[in-house]
C-alpha cells in the first residue's frame, strides 16, 4: 500500500487543486476570505451552493465536541436534551440538534437564517481522502476541528419498533449509519436549500 | 575495418590511444562533474540557506541529493582508480595535449584538475566517515572551495583548449571514434563495477558506521524518565557523541551525546548536548497600542528563527543510508506537483514507500506531558486542501485526543486575536518577569486554566506578554508512543526517552539490533536543524 | 480566684487552639487493603508551605477527648506544587464508625467520620462511576448524588482531571467534598466520608504516580512511589474481592505492564475465591462502544481469559463516556460471546465529561447510551443489583439519612431517575451462577416501565381574575402589572395498578421562550377549566423549576417530594388535583402550548411494576 503512496499523492494533488478552488471562506459577518486567511466561521460549497458551519475548540455555540441528541422542535419528533453542548453563557447543558439550529438562526451566523441539519447525501458530499489515516475524512484545511466520528443528518425513519432513528455520516470511516434519536453525537449544520 | 560507438565517422582526426583514453574519460567525467557540482551547489544551498547566484537554485538537482552526491562520488572512486591503473599501466607513453602552444599551461591545468579531484574525493571519504562537522566543519570548507577552484580550472580548461580549435576539440570528445573493443570494455567495465558497488553498499555501510552499543539491565533496577540520569545505569552506559553541524552562514557544530540501554521489553535512551541558551519562549503574543501580535521574524515563512522553542528530533531507520536515510528531499519543489517549500530547502519523506520513525521532542509544547510527540517520515503525502503548510512525508502519528494547539484564532504577522485568556490574570505575572532565555518559565498554559477570549475581558497593559501555547492533555494515540522528560542545568540540555523495544504502531519501526539513529537540534528554531550525515547503529550487547 | 480564672481561660484558649482553622483541606479515605481493619486518610496543604506536624486525631466514638493522635503523617508532592498527606490507620474493627480531624501544628479540620468494611455476610451498596474532567458541574452533581445515597465506598475508574495538573486536581479534591453527607451527631456537625477506590485514567498517564502521591495507594508498602502502586485488590468482607487495573501502561512501560498481567495471574486464581463475588475496575474498556476509540484495548483484552477463568463476576470500565450493560460473556479470540453464566462489563464513565456517540453494536450488548451517569451497585451474597442513575436527577434525589442506611445497608434514597434499559429496565440485576459466574437474574428482575401522559386539562390563571383556555398556557410574573399562572392536570387510569414510581417529569412544548426561572407547585385544591381562580393556585409544596429558555421541549425533573406527589395520586393517599406553573420572579413570560393546540404537556412516569418473567 505504502509503495502506492506517491501515485496517490500525485492523484490527490489534482484533486486538491479541485478542492481547493470549491471551497471559499466566509466571516461570522457573511465576507468571503482567500484560502490562506482566517479565521472564518463558515464554508462555501461552490459546487453545490450550500452554506457549511465551521468548527471550533473553543467553548461556546460552535464547538466541535458538543454533541447533540436529534429532535425536530416543530413536529416532536426524536429525543430532546439529550446530548451535552456548550450555551452561551459557557456552561454545559443537555441539548439536542434543534437547540443548535435555533441557536445559528437566532446569531444570524455568517448572516443566514436558514441553518438546519444537512441530510447524508449533503454531509457524504464532504467526505474526502486525505491518504493519512489520523486525518478525518474530510477538506481538513477548510474544516479543522472535524473529529473522526459520526455527525447527524437529517434523515429519519422508524425501526421495526416504530422508534425513531436517524442517520448519521461518519468522518472516520466514511460510512453511514442509523441511530435512535436518543443518541449523542456530533452535527454539523447547513444553509442553504434542500436538494 | 573501423569499427566506432559514436554517432558519426571521424575521418579529420587521427585517432590515438591516448585520445581514446582522454576520449573515455571526458565521457565518464563531464557527466559525474556536471552533476557532483550542481549536486554539490545544492547541498551547499540547503545546508547554508543562500544561492550561489541568484536563481540558479531552480536549475539544480531535488530530492534526495546527498544519496545522490554520494553515489556521484562512489563513480569519482571508480573511475579515478581505473583511470590511475591505466596510467600507471601506460606509464611509457607520452603525455597527449592538443592545445598547441598553450600546451604545457593546458598539461598543468589537467594536472591540477587530476589532484583537486583526488583532494576532493579524499575530502569526501573523510566527511563521509568522520562527519560534516569533522575538525570542526574545515573539512566540509575546504572540500566547498576546492569544488569552486575544481569548477575555475575546468572552464580555464575548456577555454584553453577552444581557443586553439574550438570545433576539433569538440568534436572530437563529443563525436568520438572509437573502437567497438573499447565501448564493449568501457560498458562492462562501469556495469561491472556499479554492481559490485551496489551489492558491497550494505557491507561498507555497515562497516563504517559507528555503533551504539545497547547495554541490557535488570529488570530491578529503576530508570525514571525525568532528564535527571542520577540512576547508576546512566553513568556506566557506553556513550557516543555525534557531530552534528547546524545550518546557515554559521553552521556551528553541536555534539550530541547518545546513551542507550534495554531492560526487558523497554529501551530507553538519554541524549544531551550543549545550549548555553535554553530557549523556552514560543512565538509569545505581545499586547501592542494595535492589539495583540505574534513575537516572530519567520513564521510567515514556517521558518521563525528566533522567538521558538528548543527542539531535538531522533530518527530511526532500518537502512543506513546517509542524510537520514536519504529521507532529506532538497530543493524548492522536490515533491512532484506539490507545494513549493517556502524557504527552498526542502521537505521529509522516506523512499520507497518506506518508514522511518521519528521522534520530536519539544521543550514546551510536550513540556508536561512527559511524551515527546511520535512522529514519522512516510512517502509524501497528499495535499490536502486549503492546509497552509504542506510537509510532505513528516507527519505527526495518529493522534486519537490531547496535545497542545496555539493561542490564536489565525496566525498573521498583524494584529491577531488570541484564542483564550487566563481565567485568572495573575496567570501572566511570571511571564512579564521572565529572564530572558529563563530556565525556569516554559511559555505555556493549561487549556483548562484559560477561557476563551472575549474583549471585555482583555484589560491587559500594552506591553504584556502571554503564551501562545495552549496544553490541553497528554497525547492519545500513537502519537503519544514515546515517554520522554528533559532538564536544562548548566548549559546542557538533557532528555531521557524510552519506549517500548516492539513498535505498538504501524507508524512506528521495532527498536531491534542493527537499527540506524541519527539525531537533530534545533536551538531555537522552527525547521533549522543541525545535522549529521551517517547514522549511529543500535548493537545490542 | 484570679488566678484559676486565668488558668481556666488559657485552657479554653488552648483548646480553642486545638481547634484552630488547619492549614489542611480535601480530606480524603482511601481504601487500599484491608478495609475492615485498614484506611488511609488523605488531606492537602491548603496555607504556607512552613506549617509543619501533619497528623490525623481519630477515635470509634464521638467523644473526642478519647481520640488518639497518628503518628506524623507521610507527605508526598504531586507535579511539584501540591503538598498531600497521609494516614494509614490500622487495626480498626470492622463495621465500625472512626470520627476523626485531620491537624497541623495550626489546628484541626472539621470533624468527619467513615465506616470500615464489614467481615461479616452483609449487602453492601457502592457506587462506581469515572470520567469526571471536564464538565465541572456535572461532576459536583455526581458528587452530591454519593452524599445522597451514602454508599459503602465509591469506586472510581480514571479520568479525574483532563490536564492533571496540580491546580485541576487540587479543584477535583475540593470537589470530592461534595460527596460527604453533613451529618450532625450528638449536636456536632460531622460530614460521613466514604471511601474511594482509585484508578488510573489515560488523562493521568502524564504521571500515574499520583496513586499514591494524591491518594496514598501504596500497594507493594515500600514507602515510596512507584508504578506497582497503580494496580491492587481488596476484599470487603467475604463478599466482594475488588481488582483494581492500569490500562494505561504504554509502551515504555511495557515491563509493568507485564508484571501487572503475571500479578493478576497469580492472584486471581490464589485470592479469587476469598470472597463470594469478583469484581474488576480500569479505565480503557476491551471493546469501547464508540467508534471514536480504537476497536480493542489490547492491554485489557489480555485479562479476559483471565477473568472468565476465574470468575470475574462484574466489571466496570469507563473513558468512553457512554452508558452500557453487557450480556454474562466469555471471552472468543477478539471478540465476546454471549453465554448464560459469564462475565458481565458495565461502563463505560460519564461522570462530568463530554458524551459521545455509543455507535459500536453487538450482540452481546444489553443496551447503550449516551448520558451523565454514575452505577448504584448494591451486593448481596447471591445478587448483584446495578442501577445507573442519571446525574441530572440529582437535585430531585433524597438524602438518605444515616439512620436509614445503618438499619438498612440496601435502602436506597427516592426520588431519582434511572436509566431505563432495553429489556431490563431500571435494575439491571445479576445473580451468581452454580459455577460463580454472573447470570442474568431474570426470574426476579424487576422490569421497568415508562408512560407518557398528556395533559387532560389546563388552563391559564391572571392575578386579574380571568381565565384563558386557548392554544397556549402562559406563566408570567408581570404581565401588564397582572402575574399568570399556568394550571395543568393528567389522568392517570392508565398507569398499572401497584406501580412504584422511580422518576416523573413533565415536558411542555415552548412556543415563547423565557430566560426568566418558572417553579412547580403542587396544586392543592380542586379546579376546572372554567372554574379555577388565581387565588387556589398559592401555597403548594415546590415540586420542580425550569428555565424555559428555547423554543421547543422544555422538561421539568420531579424532586422528591413531587415524585412521592404522584405516587400519592396513584395509591389515593393523595388527591390529584395536578400542577401549577408560576413566575419564580421573573417578568419575562413563557408560552407553551395547551391541550387545546394538540401538543399538551406531557406528564412522563418512570416506574415499575413487580412481576416475574
Amino acid at each position: 500500500m505504502q509503495r502506492l503512496l506517491p501515485l496517490l499523492a500525485w492523484l490527490a494533488c489534482t484533486a486538491a487543486a479541485a478542492d481547493e478552488s470549491r471551497y471559499q471562506k466566509l466571516t461570522s459577518q457573511g465576507t468571503t476570505l482567500p484560502p490562506h486567511l482566517g479565521p472564518w466561521a463558515c464554508i462555501v460549497d461552490k459546487q453545490t451552493g450550500l452554506v457549511w458551519e465551521n468548527k471550533t475548540d473553543n467553548e461556546g455555540t460552535h464547538l466541535d465536541a458538543a454533541t447533540y441528541s436529534w429532535f425536530d422542535a416543530a413536529s416532536g419528533t426524536g429525543k430532546a436534551k439529550s446530548g451535552s453542548c456548550i450555551n452561551t453563557r459557557l456552561q454545559v447543558i443537555p441539548c439536542d440538534s434543534s437547540d443548535l439550529i435555533a441557536q445559528a438562526r437566532r446569531e444570524r451566523w455568517c448572516q443566514r437564517s436558514d441553518w438546519r441539519l444537512p441530510s447524508a447525501a449533503e454531509l457524504q458530499g464532504l467526505l474526502l481522502d486525505t491518504g493519512f489515516i489520523g486525518n478525518p475524512r474530510i477538506a481538513t484545511g477548510f474544516f479543522p476541528h472535524t473529529g473522526r466520528f459520526p455527525y447527524w443528518s437529517a434523515d429519519l425513519r422508524q425501526n421495526a419498533r416504530n422508534e425513531y432513528e436517524a442517520r448519521l455520516v461518519h468522518f472516520g470511516s466514511g460510512q453511514s449509519l442509523w441511530l435512535p434519536t436518543s443518541a449523542a453525537a456530533r452535527i454539523r449544520l447547513v444553509a442553504g436549500p434542500s436538494r | 575495418m573501423l569499427t566506432h560507438c559514436g554517432p558519426f565517422p571521424l575521418t579529420a582526426m587521427p585517432l590515438h590511444k591516448p585520445l581514446t583514453r582522454i576520449v573515455i574519460l571526458h565521457w565518464l567525467a563531464l557527466p559525474l562533474l556536471f552533476a557532483s557540482l550542481a549536486s554539490g551547489a545544492r547541498i551547499h544551498i540547503s545546508s547554508r540557506l543562500d544561492d550561489l547566484l541568484p536563481g540558479i537554485a531552480h536549475w539544480l538537482p531535488q530530492g534526495d541529493v546527498y544519496g545522490l552526491h554520494l553515489l556521484l562520488a562512489c563513480c569519482w572512486l571508480v573511475l579515478a582508480s581505473a583511470y590511475g591503473t591505466h596510467l600507471w599501466l601506460n606509464r611509457a607513453a607520452r603525455p597527449y595535449s592538443t592545445a598547441g602552444r598553450m600546451a604545457p599551461y593546458n598539461r598543468g591545468l589537467i594536472q591540477a584538475l587530476r589532484w583537486l579531484l583526488l583532494a576532493l574525493l579524499l575530502l569526501g571519504l573523510a566527511i563521509y566517515l568522520a562527519g560534516s562537522a569533522a575538525a570542526g566543519g574545515w573539512l566540509l570548507w575546504a572540500h566547498r572551495w576546492l569544488a569552486f577552484t575544481l569548477l575555475a580550472c575546468f572552464i580555464l580548461h575548456m577555454v584553453m583548449q577552444a581557443g586553439w580549435t574550438p570545433w576539433t576539440q569538440l568534436r572530437a570528445i563529443v563525436l568520438p571514434r572509437l573502437t567497438w573493443q573499447a565501448c564493449v570494455v568501457t560498458l562492462l567495465a562501469i556495469l561491472g563495477i556499479g554492481t559490485a558497488t551496489w551489492l558491497l553498499r550494505p557491507t561498507w555501510q555497515q562497516a563504517t558506521t559507528a555503533v551504539l552499543p545497547v547495554g541490557s539491565i535488570a529488570l530491578s533496577e529503576t530508570i525514571t524518565v525525568d532528564g535527571a540520569s542520577t540512576e547508576a545505569a546512566w553513568q556506566q552506559a557506553a556513550a557516543r557523541t555525534v557531530e552534528t553541524l547546524g545550518v546557515g552562514r554559521e553552521q556551528a557544530a553541536i555534539p550530541v551525546t547518545v546513551q542507550a540501554l534495554r531492560q526487558g521489553e523497554v529501551m530507553y535512551f538519554r541524549f544531551s548536548w550543549p545550549d548555553p541558551t535554553p530557549s523556552l519562549q514560543h512565538l509569545p503574543l505581545i499586547k501592542t497600542p494595535t492589539g495583540w501580535q505574534i513575537k516572530q521574524r519567520g513564521l510567515n515563512q514556517h521558518d521563525e528563527t528566533l522567538y521558538y522553542e528548543d527542539k531535538l528530533a531522533i530518527m530511526f531507520a532500518n537502512d543506513a543510508a546517509a542524510a537520514g536515510s536519504g529521507s532529506m528531499q532538497l530543493g524548492h519543489q522536490p515533491v512532484h506537483r506539490a507545494p513549493p517549500h517556502a524557504t527552498g530547502r526542502g521537505y521529509h519523506a522516506a523512499q520507497g514507500g518506506g518508514l522511518i520513525d521519528v521522534w520530536h521532542w519539544k521543550a514546551v509544547r510536550t513540556h508536561g506531558f512527559n511524551q515527546l510527540d511520535d512522529s514519522h517520515f512516510g512517502s509524501p503525502y497528499p495535499v490536502v486542501p486549503g492546509d497552509t503548510r504542506y510537509t510532505a512525508g513528516y507527519k505527526s502519528d495518529p493522534l486519537q485526543a490531547g496535545g497542545y494547539t496555539e493561542n490564536w484564532a489565525w496566525p498573521g504577522e498583524g494584529n491577531i486575536r488570541p484564542k483564550r485568556l487566563p481565567r485568572d490574570p495573575a496567570l501572566l505575572t511570571r511571564f512579564q518577569q521572565a529572564k530572558a532565555n529563563d530556565p525556569s518559565v516554559y511559555w505555556g498554559m493549561s487549556w483548562y486554566e484559560s477561557m476563551p477570549y472575549d474583549s471585555k475581558d482583555d484589560h491587559y497593559p500594552v506591553g504584556t506578554l502571554m503564551p501562545s501555547v495552549l496544553w490541553k492533555t497528554v497525547f492519545e494515540g500513537d502519537r503519544g508512543d514515546v515517554q520522554a522528560a528533559a532538564q536544562w542545568q548548566q548549559g546542557r540540555w538533557t532528555l531521557e526517552a524510552a519506549r517500548g523495544i516492539q513498535s505498538a504502531s504501524p507508524f512506528d519501526l521495532d527498536l531491534v539490533d542493527g537499527l540506524y539513529l541519527w539525531v537533530a537540534v534545533f536551538d531555537h528554531a522552527q525547521i533549522r536543524h543541525s545535522y549529521h550525515l551517517r547514522p549511529l547503529r543500535l548493537r545490542f550487547d | 480566684m484570679k488566678v484559676y480564672r486565668r488558668i481556666g481561660l488559657l485552657c479554653l484558649g488552648l483548646a480553642l487552639a486545638s481547634q484552630a482553622e488547619a492549614a489542611v483541606k480535601n480530606v480524603r479515605i482511601v481504601w487500599e487493603a484491608n478495609p475492615s481493619s485498614e484506611a488511609i486518610i488523605g488531606f492537602s496543604r491548603s496555607g504556607s508551605a512552613g506549617s509543619s506536624g501533619q497528623y490525623v486525631k481519630y477515635g470509634s466514638s464521638t467523644t473526642e477527648s478519647s481520640w488518639q493522635n497518628s503518628a506524623t503523617a507521610i507527605k508526598r508532592t504531586f507535579k511539584s506544587s501540591l503538598d498531600n498527606y497521609f494516614v494509614r490507620l490500622t487495626g480498626l474493627t470492622a463495621n465500625t464508625e472512626y470520627y476523626f480531624r485531620a491537624c497541623d501544628s495550626t489546628g484541626c479540620t472539621e470533624p468527619y467520620f467513615f465506616r470500615t468494611a464489614p467481615s461479616a455476610p452483609q449487602g453492601l451498596t457502592f457506587i462506581a462511576g469515572g470520567d469526571s474532567r471536564t464538565n465541572r458541574s456535572q461532576r459536583q452533581q455526581g458528587n452530591r448524588l454519593v452524599q445522597k445515597v451514602r454508599p459503602h465506598f465509591v469506586m472510581f475508574s480514571g479520568d479525574y482531571t483532563d490536564n492533571h495538573s496540580a491546580s485541576e486536581m487540587d479543584t477535583w479534591l475540593t470537589d470530592w467534598l461534595l460527596t460527604y453527607t453533613p451529618t450532625t451527631i450528638n449536636g456536632v456537625a460531622y460530614k460521613q466520608a466514604y471511601p474511594l477506590i482509585p484508578t488510573v485514567g489515560n488523562h493521568e498517564a502524564s504521571d500515574m504516580n499520583f496513586m499514591c502521591s494524591v491518594f496514598g495507594v501504596d500497594a507493594d508498602r515500600n514507602g515510596s512511589c512507584s508504578l506497582r502502586d497503580s494496580y491492587y485488590a481488596l476484599n470487603v468482607g467475604n463478599l466482594l474481592r475488588i481488582y483494581t487495573l492500569n490500562t494505561e501502561f504504554g509502551s515504555s512501560q511495557a515491563n509493568d505492564r507485564t508484571a501487572q498481567r503475571n500479578w493478576l495471574n497469580g492472584d486471581l486464581p490464589a485470592n479469587g475465591t476469598s470472597a463470594q463475588w469478583r469484581l474488576a475496575q480500569y479505565h480503557k474498556p476491551m471493546f469501547p462502544r464508540s467508534s471514536s476509540k480504537p476497536a480493542v484495548h489490547q492491554i485489557a483484552l489480555d485479562w479476559a481469559q483471565v477473568f472468565y477463568d476465574y470468575r470475574m463476576n462484574l466489571v466496570n470500565e469507563s473513558d468512553t463516556h457512554i452508558a452500557k450493560y453487557t450480556k454474562p460473556v466469555r471471552p472468543n479470540g477478539s471478540d465476546y460471546q454471549e453465554v448464560s453464566a459469564g462475565t458481565v462489563y458495565i461502563g463505560e464513565g460519564a461522570w462530568g465529561a463530554p458524551v459521545r456517540t455509543a455507535d459500536r453494536s453487538s450482540p452481546w450488548i444489553v443496551d447503550q447510551g449516551s448520558f451523565a451517569h454514575l452505577n448504584v451497585i448494591q451486593a448481596t451474597a447471591s445478587n448483584v443489583d446495578i442501577r445507573t442513575v442519571y446525574l441530572s436527577s440529582e437535585p430531585s434525589t433524597s438524602t438518605l439519612s444515616k439512620g436509614g442506611r445503618d438499619a438498612d445497608p440496601l435502602a436506597l434514597p427516592t426520588g431519582w431517575s434511572l436509566w431505563d434499559s432495553a429489556a431490563v429496565g431500571n435494575v439491571f440485576s445479576l445473580k451468581r451462577a452454580a459455577n460463580n459466574l454472573t447470570e442474568l437474574n431474570e426470574s426476579t428482575s424487576v422490569p421497568g416501565q415508562s408512560i407518557s401522559l398528556s395533559a387532560t386539562r389546563d388552563v391559564t390563571v391572571s392575578s386579574s381574575g380571568t381565565l384563558q383556555n386557548g392554544n397556549t398556557v402562559l406563566a408570567d410574573g408581570d404581565d401588564a402589572g397582572k402575574q399568570l399562572r399556568a394550571l395543568l392536570g393528567w389522568g392517570l387510569t392508565s398507569v398499572p395498578a401497584g406501580a412504584t414510581v422511580q422518576s416523573a417529569s413533565i415536558k411542555l412544548n415552548v412556543v415563547d421562550p423565557s430566560s426568566g426561572s418558572y417553579n412547580l407547585h403542587a396544586m392543592n385544591s380542586s379546579w376546572s377549566e372554567t372554574t379555577a381562580t388565581y387565588a387556589q393556585t398559592s401555597g403548594g409544596t415546590l415540586i420542580g423549576s425550569v428555565v424555559p429558555s428555547s423554543n421547543g421541549s422544555a422538561s421539568i425533573t420531579l424532586n422528591a417530594a413531587g415524585v412521592a406527589m404522584v405516587q400519592g395520586w396513584l395509591n389515593g393517599s393523595m388527591v390529584n388535583h395536578g400542577v401549577v406553573l408560576s413566575s419564580g420572579g421573573s417578568s419575562n413570560g413563557v408560552d407553551f402550548s395547551s391541550r387545546e393546540s394538540g401538543n399538551a404537556a406531557q406528564l412522563l412516569l418512570n416506574f415499575t411494576v413487580p412481576t416475574t418473567r
